[in-house]
This record gives C-alpha cells, structure tokens and sequence, in this order.
C-alpha cells in the first residue's frame, strides 16, 4: 500500500526537531529557512507524511544565471549569452525516516515543480552542490553531470562540494518515459 | 560558483555566476538531443509505486 506524502510551501511547519545528516543544512532548516521562505530569497517545500505537520524532508529553489567572466580570457562569442538555471539550495531527509529512499521521492518532486517553473518563467536547467563526492555519484545516477573545471567548493570539515547540473530537457525526457511505461 | 550554504545555515543568495567555462559546458548541451537518464526514470517510477503524492 502507498504511503500518503504531502508537499507544500513552508508556512509554520515546526522543525525544531528536524535532524539530517548534514549541520549546515540542519542549521538552515531550523533557524533561517522560514526567514529566506517569507522574504522570497528561496522558496522552501516540506514533505509530511499523512496528516502530520512535521516535516520528514523539505528542499529549496532558488535561481541563478550564468554568464562569461569579465577577464579577456573570455571568448567574445559567449560575452552575450546568459543561462538561466534552478538552483537547489538544500534537498533532505530527516535522519529518523526509515525509508532511506525518500530523497529520491524529494527529488521527483523538486524536479516535477522545476518544469512547471520551466513552461511559465524559462530556465534552461537545475544546478547544486552536491554535500559530498560520495553525494555527488547519486546526483550522477539521476543524470545530474559535474562542471568540469575542476573546481570543488569545500565546507568548513574539508569536503568537497561539487558544482552540478542537468538539463530540464532531459528531465522532462525521464518523465515522459516513466509515464509512457506505466 | 561557490556553495551557498554556510556552516551556520546560512543561505547567501548568488543570482549571477559569472564564469566562462560553466557557461560554455552548458551552452554545448544545448545541442545535444535530450535523454532520460536512466537513474532518474527509475526514480520516478519507484516513487509513484511507493508513496501517493500530493503537491501544492
């Protein structure tokens, strides 16, 4: 039998008790998320099980655009263009949840709500860090790919935080191949 | 690019990257013709199996 999930914005959802494997996620779960929700700097969603109003996983959007350095280097052919792309701030999971694959019903969700942004606003893609490299092959599995300059932001334990992206497209492409076969 | 989540929760908002060679990467999967990452197929499918969602 299916379990009941609902997603929906932040709004006093309490989350104090809301624990992962992460700090600064945490830390940004329990103390600024409503604050960045409310302000528009980010859009939080939570997932809730049934009719619960504590949240067992939540996920952020924000955007950003990507364009050519200001240095010579840059090839004049890529000074005009920009990329607007989704960011996803922060995606997790309470550390208490049994089902260790409920990220993945996290990402399912972020992704469906990224191609409604997709056909209203116009981004070309969803980019992140990943926490960790070992985070980074999950994204990887999903079809997420690695920016190649091999530039790897690191937290304050030393841990590499690799940059990401996927394209909407093929998202919208993985979506419509899981509906087709259903 | 650098991540924008700090140690402490913080969320430092960046709207513009500027950076050539990521924007170079991204401007070249433009061309290509769009796949299902196999991975994410999967994923779709085992979260409809596994939990009634609903979204707002």
């Amino acid at each position: 039998m299916s379990q009941d999930i609902r997603f929906e914005p932040l709004d006093g959802h309490p989350r104090e008790a809301f624990s992962c494997k992460h700090r600064s996620i945490q830390h940004f779960f329990r103390k600024w998320a409503e604050e960045n929700h409310c302000n528009y700097k980010q859009r939080i969603f939570v997932a809730c099980a049934g009719d619960e109003k504590t949240p067992i996983g939540f996920y952020s959007l924000t955007l950003m655009t990507f364009e050519s350095s200001m240095d010579e280097k840059a090839e004049a052919k890529y000074n005009d263009r920009m990329v607007p792309m989704i960011y996803i701030g922060a995606l997790a999971r309470d550390r208490e949840l049994s089902n260790p694959g409920f990220g993945q019903a996290l990402l399912t969700d972020a992704f469906e709500r990224c191609l409604t942004v997709r056909e209203n606003v116009g981004v070309y893609g969803i980019s992140l860090h990943a926490a960790n490299d070992r985070v980074a092959e999950i994204y990887k599995s999903y079809g997420f790919r690695g920016f190649e300059d091999g530039q790897h932001q690191k937290d304050n334990d030393g841990n590499e935080m690799p940059a990401m992206f996927i394209p909407l497209a093929d998202v919208a492409e993985a979506f419509k191949q899981a509906d087709s076969a259903e | 690019m650098v991540a924008l989540l700090k140690e402490d929760g913080q969320f430092t908002p960046m709207p513009v990257v500027q950076d050539t060679q990521k924007l170079k990467q991204l401007i070249e999967t433009m061309t290509e013709k769009p796949t299902a990452p196999r991975g994410l197929v999967e994923a779709i499918r085992a979260t409809r199996k596994e939990y009634l969602v609903k979204s707002k």
